[in-house]
């Protein structure tokens, strides 16, 4: 996802995916790590189990997600892990990120009351 | 979060929750409890001793996989943290025959140049035991194992200087009483989830 206009008009170019506060949450936890399971994820997050689904399920089917079931003695067991279409989509939405903030001046003091008022 | 540190920030938060249970608090603790024991009990100490410490290892294991894994959660860490393990597991192999090297000099006899200077190599004991902490602790991102080590090197230091285990009985019990309160906070943080939460996700 790359984007040719400047400012913030970028930002209709970011991906709507990931930029969801709790989606976000998600891909950033499973980019710094290998892999997790549900309950190391709703811990990090303090999402609910049911929320942290709901989003898995949009992230696995947009690719950026693989969900693998496997058993651990008898019991099944869930990793989640980013695959490369996610990391590489997580570290554009990064850059644009990085892009779009650092063009948008912050405005001083005075400038800042003349908003306000 | 659009800066590389942070994200590192977060994968150490990651990393750190998982010695937030007390349970290495609670091993240090009766590894030293174990020693006094030995101490303590004479001739059968010098076998009592090791088989306790011994089995406190398979105990800190077993207590991560049966108390810490079902309450976190389980995650695999990426390659720079499989290797900084990699590297202080090394380290603590070193540390472990170096203790034992030493413990066969002393069972052989050979410790005329230990008596000659003790109070050095009291000294440099507890140093020495103190460095092999701090490395561990950077190498784990654990900061309370710096404050352990200086408990484990302080008690090893003085029980040597003194000709006394009491040191390194309070020094266990002190551990362990740490890991007991940071337990006790971890379990009521982290309840153990009910198989109806975690429904088909496990």
């Amino acid at each position: 996802m790359t984007d040719d206009m400047g400012g913030i008009e970028s930002l209709v170019n970011i991906d709507r995916l990931i930029h969801e506060p709790a989606r976000l949450m998600i891909m950033t936890y499973l980019y710094v790590v290998d892999g997790a399971d549900f309950l190391f994820l709703v811990r990090q997050t303090g999402l609910t189990l049911g929320n942290l689904s709901s989003h898995m399920s949009k992230l696995e089917t947009a690719g950026y997600v693989d969900i693998a079931k496997k058993f651990i003695g008898k019991k099944p067991h869930t990793m989640l892990r980013l695959t490369e279409q996610g990391r590489a989509a997580f570290n554009e939405y990064r850059r644009s990120m990085e892009r779009l903030l650092g063009e948008l001046e912050i405005p001083d003091a005075a400038q800042t009351d003349q908003i306000e008022v | 979060m659009t800066k590389n540190a942070d994200l590192k920030r977060l994968e150490k938060k990651a990393w750190t929750s998982y010695h937030q249970d007390g349970l290495v608090d609670f091993f240090l603790g009766f590894l030293l409890i174990a020693g006094f024991l030995g101490y303590s009990a004479g001739d059968m100490g010098r076998i009592l001793g090791p088989v306790l410490q011994l089995s406190s290892a398979g105990f800190l294991i077993l207590s991560k996989k049966l108390i810490t894994v079902p309450r976190m959660g389980l995650v695999e860490f990426g390659p720079n943290r499989r290797a900084r393990k990699r590297k202080a597991a090394l380290i603590a192999t070193v540390a472990v025959l170096a203790t034992v090297a030493l413990l066969v000099l002393t069972l052989t006899g050979n410790v005329g140049w230990i008596r000659d200077n003790h109070t050095a190599f009291s000294i440099l004991l507890g140093v020495g035991v103190w460095l092999v902490f701090s490395f561990f602790a950077f190498m784990q991102d654990f900061q309370r194992l710096y404050m352990l080590g200086a408990l484990f090197a302080a008690a090893i230091t003085l029980t040597e200087l003194l000709d006394s285990p009491i040191p390194i009985l309070v020094a266990g019990v002190a551990a362990c009483i740490s890991g007991l309160i940071l337990l006790r906070r971890f379990l009521r943080r982290y309840p153990l989830p009910t198989e109806a939460e975690l429904g088909s996700n496990g």
